[in-house]
């Protein structure tokens, strides 16, 4: 008995042999390198090379030993309705999630994992415990994962597919929109440290001169070293963020099918999900004041699982004009309506909406001044910084002043709209009524004073968002919230 | 050990059911006392051996990780075995457990999306088997059940899971 259950376990099906390398430590490899060299360097005398290096050898073994052990106890099934998993210590921890409750599988592969033959695989659940993670992670060999995906696939073949793809030059422009500064400046900078500690100082302080001289080749005003490197590295980082976004969503295209939506993007990593469609909690054309200027916008979906890794965005339309955007929502999820705002905010309160940034505008030269007084030294690097901090903070002002015209609240057909800006970006989202968990009300001193209110709108999806909605007369945001069964009045 | 509870009483004649009641095996209260038994006197020789020449220190470490284990081993588990009890009904399951603060947990079984199952081996002597039941907004973690009990609910569960569409 016990036999047959040692010899059933070790027929189990695994992970792609591959993965053992990516249970080991990632400084693996550079502990190798001396080994092998001295091995080459012993004319392959075995025994000698034991007998001189025995300590870093068994060190070697035991971490690839608990690699192998990682793999060896991580084990799954794949059934017709479900998926079992064996994982954590020697492979106690039993789940099993059935496809039914599926939200999305994602899958990709990338040059390393395409050499090998094999993709790494996501599943998720709207179970939200594992906050950053996913419920089931696994690497899978192509059989698996073929027999994993016909499953999946099968309820949908022979179903008509309607398929959206957007232009190279759309898919350019959201590149260009949604690359994060902050993600590209914080790896070059780790970079940069990384290089600092290896060789020293000295490259550095070349970048810096390089950077120095070349700048002031064109520039005719005299900026001081450390704002040039920090405008560079600002620029290089944004960079590598464009690149990165636009190699991630090349070749993009959503797919219709049956009750799923299959979305597949990606150049040198191919990524592919597939997302149950009535799993999507809200769906959520977003806009910067560019966008809308030119009347183009971007859909992003709210599902469990679906660009939940680092540096992901969730999107179901890149880029999409005004006028398209409904039809093309209407092709991908024919069950999304477009509810119209019931309560919008008056041009009278625009001082609601504009006065933090102009406080935050006015701060900045007021503390420039502080600072100068303190360090009269450097007035030249207080000067640039302030002026560079000046600028988003007035584009916050001009954002938060056209968000006057946009925001409001709408329910229709147990859909509610909320339209609102959120920093620089207008949001539109359409969530199912009985998605909202919580509803309240808020007011400032100055609202009091108008009696207008804020409304605070808290929706349960994987997490709990809070869509906060500002502005409104007090009177008819109670009238409509009362109407939609939300009563506030406390007796 | 399993009892069949009626509960509702006060309520509407559709929020009567029936609903079972569980409660951590013993044998796992004798499991975890031998296991920090073991542990205690692992750590009073490792002491013994490392700190002869540090006398005091050797003696606060063998102090504190008796004291601890007396007082965990004798009143603070034996409150928390006697304290947790776990309910599973058709609609919605219950757990009440605590040392020092007691807590009440309630879910709704429509929210469950999966569940893990965690069976130690020699689970049926030692009890030493848990189940993590993962819903939309959290997780309930059953713990210390008998063998026999923790597959079956792991697999009441699985069922309602499988036809809950």
């Amino acid at each position: 008995m016990l036999e047959n259950h040692i010899f059933s376990y070790i027929f189990k099906s695994r992970q792609h042999p591959i993965k053992i390398f990516t249970y080991t430590t990632s400084g693996f490899w550079l502990l190798l390198i001396p080994l092998a060299r001295k091995l080459y360097r012993l004319s392959f005398n075995v025994a000698e090379w034991f007998k001189g290096d025995w300590l870093d050898i068994i060190i070697i073994s035991i971490i690839f030993g608990f690699a192998f052990l990682r793999w060896f106890f991580i084990t799954f099934a794949i059934d017709k309705d479900s998926i079992r998993t064996g994982t954590g210590y020697f492979g106690l921890i039993k789940s099993k999630i059935n496809f039914n409750t599926i939200c999305s599988v994602t899958c990709s592969q990338g040059p390393f994992y395409r050499f090998f033959g094999c993709y790494k695989v996501c599943i998720d659940t709207n179970a939200n415990f594992i906050r950053r993670g996913h419920d089931i992670t696994l690497t899978l060999k192509k059989s698996d994962f073929q027999n994993l995906t016909n499953i999946l696939k099968e309820k949908n073949i022979g179903k008509v597919k309607y398929s959206y793809t957007p232009k190279k030059v759309h898919l350019i422009i959201f590149s260009l929109l949604f690359s994060s500064t902050l993600s590209g400046v914080i790896l070059l900078s780790t970079l940069m440290i990384q290089v600092s500690r290896i060789i020293g100082r000295q490259l550095e302080q070349k970048y810096l001169i390089i950077v120095n001289q070349r700048i002031q080749n064109f520039l005719t005003i005299n900026l001081p070293p450390i704002a040039i490197a920090a405008a560079s590295i600002i620029v290089i980082g944004w960079l590598y963020s464009l690149a990165v976004n636009l190699l991630r969503h090349w070749n993009f295209t959503t797919v219709r099918q049956g009750d799923s939506i299959i979305i597949k993007s990606g150049f040198i990593t191919n990524r592919e999900s597939v997302i149950m469609r009535d799993k999507i909690y809200s769906v959520d054309v977003r806009q910067n004041f560019f966008m809308r200027m030119f009347q183009i916008c971007s859909v992003n979906i709210d599902c469990a699982g679906y660009g939940k890794g680092m540096r992901q965005i969730a999107v179901l339309l890149p880029v999409t004009t005004n006028r398209e955007v409904n039809n093309s929502l209407k092709i991908l999820m024919p069950e999304h309506i477009n509810p119209y705002n019931k309560l919008k905010s008056r041009f009278r309160d625009f001082a609601g909406f504009t006065t933090p940034p102009f406080l935050l505008c006015l701060s900045i030269p007021v503390l420039a001044y502080i600072m100068w007084r303190i360090f009269p030294d450097w007035l030249v690097i207080i000067r640039f910084v302030a002026f560079i901090v000046e600028i988003p903070a007035f584009w916050l002002f001009v954002v938060k002043f056209a968000s006057v015209f946009t925001t409001g609240v709408g329910f229709e057909e147990g859909y509610a709209v909320l339209n609102y800006c959120k920093l620089y970006q207008f949001h539109k989202v359409t969530i199912p009524a009985d998605q909202i968990t919580k509803v309240d009300y808020y007011q400032t001193i100055l609202q009091k004073w108008s009696n207008n209110c804020s409304l605070r709108i808290y929706t349960y999806s994987e997490n709990i968002k809070c869509h906060k909605i500002k502005n409104f007369p007090l009177k008819q945001a109670k009238t409509l919230l009362e109407k939609q069964g939300y009563h506030m009045e406390i007796k | 050990m399993i009892k069949n509870i009626t509960i509702g009483g006060m309520l509407s004649k559709e929020h009567n059911h029936t609903m079972k009641r569980y409660v951590p095996a013993k044998s796992a209260l004798i499991s975890i006392r031998f296991i920090m038994l073991i542990l205690a006197a692992a750590i009073t020789v490792i002491s013994y051996i490392f700190l002869n020449n540090y006398t005091i220190i050797m003696w606060i470490i063998i102090f504190v990780c008796w004291g601890t284990a007396i007082l965990y081993g004798f009143i603070f588990i034996p409150i928390y075995f006697r304290n947790t009890v776990y309910n599973i009904s058709e609609t919605d399951i219950r757990k009440k457990t605590g040392m020092l603060f007691f807590s009440k947990q309630f879910m709704k079984m429509r929210s469950i999306q999966y569940i893990s199952t965690i069976i130690t081996p020699f689970s049926k002597l030692t009890g030493l088997n848990f189940i993590i039941v993962n819903a939309w907004g959290g997780r309930m973690v059953f713990c210390f059940l008998n063998r026999e009990e923790t597959l079956e609910i792991s697999s009441h569960l699985d069922e309602f899971i499988k036809n809950n569409v």
